[in-house]
């Protein structure tokens, strides 16, 4: 009762509830495609992997979100690339771009030594999402949720049965990448002001469990959004 | 004269520096029924694979209906190797079936209630329309390979490609999937099934494209089944050859 006072009374936690919110739908309902690809690492790895650009955002004073984007977007197709054009398996191309980038932002951040601590951005603050950052998260959200919605068939084929796809002609590659892309937003938004690292623990555990409970995939978007909520 | 449904010339395909085919040219004539047999290792589903252009090619050329693979994939069904699919993934058996529709349907659209009609149709032509709400690893070996084959019925193709589709399945739906089969071809469609399986050869195929990294032998089934070709193609393993009836 307190919590549901507090909420009504306060603005920051309307705010926090409402894009915590949004947050979780989003990460579900893109998760369910990132875990059935076995790219549940991939989620992971591109929280951590924004922790360069922020640092190079900072130095350069444009906004981290820009810079979250940039590098979050390299890694992913830099992990793609060394997957499809190499013998290395898809588990350790992850492993080494992600490492490396977080590596390389971590050492950024002490030869910055900024006054900022910018190691908050890894774990964010939900109580101080400002109203753009909310709009920002709607935004985003309904682009993804649209291009899942728009995409589906080809989502789900890819996802299901690669080769089938490719065999009737579909871009399998383009559609991983442009997965990836929308992970990779979706990480953007969810990182920046709610939970940095907790937002790949949001999007993974809360689809297992959805795959887990459902057998048909139209009710496993609905059991994702809500066991995140 | 119409165009022959597969024809391929001087095919070389490697990995990774490794030659698993050498220069294989082969036509194969609408409506028949083609086996792809030879021993572990010989490349066979690496030659099904490099004839739909899944997977990169070094020299030669393969038409389909006398055009290009990338032209008429439309027309063409693919039935993976059941290890290749992941059983755990949240779909019944309906909605893989209707997978199968997705290649005849428009960017953006959705399938409708006659591409559903449709699906039931090709479930109960392979037997398994009482299983249509079941999650697909929920079902026997034989079952699944059936609703695989069902996909591929429901996406309307002139041109069939099974990889292994007899591996840990019972022998009533082995039955099943000849049947449909063979009546594919009747309809005058082209089936082309990779099989390890030397013993019921003969009685499956109407051809047979017997492989050991090249082509050893392309033909009828009586033409290929003959000691010295076989022999050519599983060299040494004498024993397994008496056991399928080949005399030595």
């Amino acid at each position: 009762m307190e919590f549901i006072e507090a909420v009504i009374q306060y603005g920051f936690l309307q705010k926090a509830l409402l894009t915590s919110i949004m947050v979780g739908i989003i990460c579900g309902v893109i998760g369910c495609f990132i875990i059935l690809r076995g790219m549940a690492l991939m989620g992971d790895a591109i929280s951590h992997a924004v922790l360069p650009g922020v640092a190079i955002s900072y130095m350069l004073g444009i906004n981290f979100f820009f810079g979250a984007v940039f590098s979050g977007v390299l890694t992913a197709l830099a992990i793609g690339f060394v997957t499809q054009n190499s013998r290395i398996k898809h588990d350790t191309s992850i492993g080494i771009m992600f490492t490396a980038a977080f590596a390389s932002g971590i050492i950024m951040i002490t030869l910055l030594k900024s006054s900022t601590d910018l190691y908050h951005i890894l774990f964010g603050n939900v109580l101080a999402v400002r109203s753009t950052d909310m709009w920002i998260t709607l935004g985003i959200g309904l682009i993804v949720i649209a291009a899942v919605y728009l995409f589906y068939k080809e989502l789900l084929v890819t996802s299901f049965d690669e080769t089938m796809g490719a065999a009737y002609g579909l871009p399998v590659r383009f559609i991983h990448y442009f997965l990836m892309l929308l992970a990779n937003r979706r990480h953007c938004i969810s990182c920046r002001h709610a939970y940095y690292t907790c937002s790949c623990c949001l999007s993974i555990n809360g689809s297992f469990m959805g795959n887990d409970f459902s057998r048909g995939r139209d009710r496993n978007h609905l059991i994702v959004c809500w066991s995140i909520l | 004269m119409q165009n022959p449904a597969i024809s391929i010339t001087d095919l070389h395909v490697s990995y990774y520096g490794n030659e698993a085919i050498k220069g294989i040219s082969l036509t194969v004539d609408t409506g028949n029924l083609v086996g792809i047999i030879g021993p572990n290792g010989a490349g066979k589903s690496t030659f099904l694979k490099a004839m739909l252009n899944l997977i990169p090619t070094d020299k030669g050329e393969i038409k389909m209906f006398g055009n290009e693979v990338k032209e008429v994939r439309k027309r063409i069904a693919y039935v993976p190797q059941r290890s290749n699919i992941d059983w755990d993934f949240p779909i019944t058996v309906l909605d893989t079936v209707l997978i199968g529709t997705y290649p005849n349907l428009k960017l953006f659209q959705r399938p409708k209630k006659t591409d559903k009609e449709w699906a039931l149709e090709c479930l109960s032509r392979v037997g398994m329309q009482d299983f249509t709400k079941r999650q697909i690893s929920e079902l026997s070996g034989g079952q699944q390979q059936r609703v695989f084959l069902a996909r591929a019925l429901a996406q309307k193709a002139d041109l069939f490609f099974l990889d292994e589709p007899f591996v840990g399945v019972d022998i009533s739906s082995e039955e099943t999937i000849v049947h449909i089969l063979k009546d594919l071809c009747l309809q005058g469609n082209t089936v082309i099934v990779v099989h390890h399986d030397l013993s019921k050869a003969n009685d499956y195929f109407h051809q047979l494209i017997l492989l050991n990294k090249e082509l050893i032998g392309f033909g009828t089934v009586e033409e290929v089944f003959k000691p010295e070709v076989i022999k050519k193609a599983y060299n040494g393993h004498f024993a397994f050859m008496n056991e399928i009836g080949v005399p030595i």
